[in-house]
């Protein structure tokens, strides 16, 4: 197997230290350490006074603070090397991957879209023999795919519900009205909350279904939900469109 | 992050390493297909926990900010429009408006997704930026690479415990090619010079991976993987029978209503029509009787 350099063209880095200064810097680094400690510190007590205002700061405004804050105390002809310093382990530091996001124990028990009055458990689905995804039992239960992805893991999220049956309208008669922007709320079987936005819907022909689209990699926590649309084939009783709703975690996905 | 005590700064960055989770600081748009991606690596040994905010480098405002990124921290995927963005890299809890330890520009491109990487010792520390696959692996497989940012090795050969070769005499900030191997726990031959290390993975199916190849505080080396795409374990198929056409029924009984509306103006008209194409015929005969009549 071939290794290669990786492609560099695309990111430009700013060098902040010059390696030439780095052994006069060094000298000095312990104390510009700790006048810098001393600095925070008293400024960090001068910002306490407020912390509702501090939340409401904007970009501008803190650059604005900061250069008044910043005013009285002189670092060093380089402030970049402070920073670089204060960074600094004393030794190897052992790496901490930090596992967030749902566990692929925990399963999605309950489904939320105030704006069209989904508030409902939900079940487990699985492929049938001929490979299709086998839709929920109960007109007013929606169920969760078991080979897709934990909602808030990366990865698309499948959930299908009924328009109809023969007779009354289903769990997602309304899922047509869901707007992009619209709010999902998913509580995982620990009790924890995945929220995700709806970006958009797609009418698609069952006989030709974006299988990619729906269930092929994503690079964040996705979601989609599956109803039934028409036109309706009253031969052999079947629409013969889906109705995929696609969002997406709005965290932009757990690391993980 | 924006807090106005010591204390209160403390208590966040001991949080935040608990939760590394990129908080979107203005609206994020709607994810389509122009949507690209970008992640953080900080993969610097020997430097401490950092804040990572990203910007738009047109108007800065800042768009994501992750606080407390460790040593060995991969961020997740921040969906972005395509243009040029700003990342830059504190001190864990500095002022956002300080001068950062790193910054960098990237171009981020529709559709696609790259990983920006901070490595090296600090003194050292530099930067490199890779692409990021998108496709599906086959059915019960893995798709994964090896990524080497090791300061102590020189060379390092990465295999499976199966025998499947990852990388080979890698060096460091070298990226190998994607690897299609068996779905599930899976046990990494990591050899520098003399020394074999081992570390694991859980490597689910349908996603596909970066293995980071990193020191540990003893010299030894690990592999920290991070999920550059999933999909769902096995794709369905077709689409999904969620109706049974009583909301349908209800439009069809309109229509057929509607449409015996239209069959009987239809067959009035028809009625009316024919009366009156007898009425001109009876006229017609009459007429051609007379006309017979006129010549006989």
């Amino acid at each position: 197997m071939t290794e290669k350099r990786a492609p560099r063209h695309r990111g430009r880095w700013t060098p902040l230290r010059s390696r030439a200064r780095r052994t006069t810097e060094q000298a000095v680094a312990g104390a510009i350490v700790l006048l810098a400690v001393v600095a925070v510190t008293v400024d960090q007590m001068a910002g306490a006074t407020d912390d509702a205002a501090a939340a409401r700061l904007t970009a501008a405004d803190l650059a604005e603070a900061d250069l008044a804050a910043s005013d009285p105390i002189t670092f060093s002809e380089d402030p970049a090397d402070l920073s670089a310093a204060s960074v600094r382990a004393s030794a190897l530091q052992d790496p901490r991957p930090v596992v967030s996001g749902p566990s692929a124990t925990l399963t999605p028990a309950h489904l939320r879209i105030e704006s069209i009055g989904v508030d409902v458990d939900l079940t487990q689905l699985n492929r049938r023999t001929d490979g299709s995804l086998e839709p929920p039992t109960g007109l007013m239960e929606a169920g969760w795919y078991t080979d897709s992805a934990v909602p808030g893991a990366v990865g698309p999220a499948v959930i299908a519900g009924h328009v109809d049956d023969t007779e009354d309208a289903g769990i997602f008669s309304r899922l047509h009205e869901v707007a992009p922007g619209t709010e999902i709320v998913i509580t995982l079987s620990d009790g924890t909350q995945e929220v995700f936005t709806a970006d958009s819907t797609a009418d698609v022909a069952k006989a030709a279904f974006p299988t990619d689209a729906v269930y092929g990699p994503t690079r964040t926590p996705q979601l989609r939900l599956i109803t039934c649309n028409g036109p309706y084939d009253f031969n052999s009783m079947h629409y013969s469109n889906n109705l995929v709703l696609f969002a997406s975690g709005q965290q932009g996905g757990a690391e993980r | 992050m924006i807090s106005s005590t010591p204390l209160v700064r403390a208590v966040g960055a001991a949080a935040a390493v608990a939760a590394l989770v990129f908080a979107p600081a203005a609206a994020a748009s709607a994810t389509t297909a122009d949507t690209g991606y970008v992640r953080v690596a900080h993969l610097s040994p020997d430097t401490l926990q950092v804040d990572i905010s990203l910007s738009a480098l047109a108007g800065g405002t800042v768009l994501y900010s992750l606080t407390g990124v460790g040593y060995g921290g991969v961020s997740n995927y921040m969906a972005l429009d395509p243009g040029t963005y700003a990342i830059a890299m504190r001190p864990a809890g500095a002022d956002p408006a300080s001068a950062p330890v790193v910054e960098a520009s990237i171009d981020v491109t529709a559709g696609a997704a790259a990983t920006v990487i901070a490595m090296g010792l600090n003194q050292d520390l530099e930067t490199t930026v890779i692409d990021d696959d998108l496709s599906t692996p086959p059915a019960d497989t893995a798709r994964v690479r090896v990524f080497q940012a090791s300061v102590d090795s020189d060379e390092v050969d990465v295999s499976t415990e199966d025998g499947t070769e990852l990388a080979s005499a890698a060096r460091f900030g070298d990226v190998g090619d994607y690897v299609d191997v068996p779905a599930g726990d899976t046990s990494f031959s990591l050899v520098s010079g003399t020394t074999e290390d081992l570390d694991s993975a859980a490597l689910a199916a349908g996603t596909a991976q970066t293995l980071f190849v990193l020191d540990d505080s003893a010299g030894a080396l690990t592999v920290v993987p991070a999920i550059d795409s999933a999909a769902v374990v096995q794709a369905p198929v077709g689409g999904v029978e969620t109706g049974g056409g009583a909301l349908a029924s209800e439009q069809q009984q309109a229509q057929i209503v509607t449409l015996a509306g239209v069959a009987g103006i239809a067959a009035i008209a028809l009625i009316a029509v024919g009366i009156r194409s007898r009425r001109q015929g009876v006229a017609a005969r009459a007429a051609d009787q007379a006309r017979v009549g006129d010549r006989v």
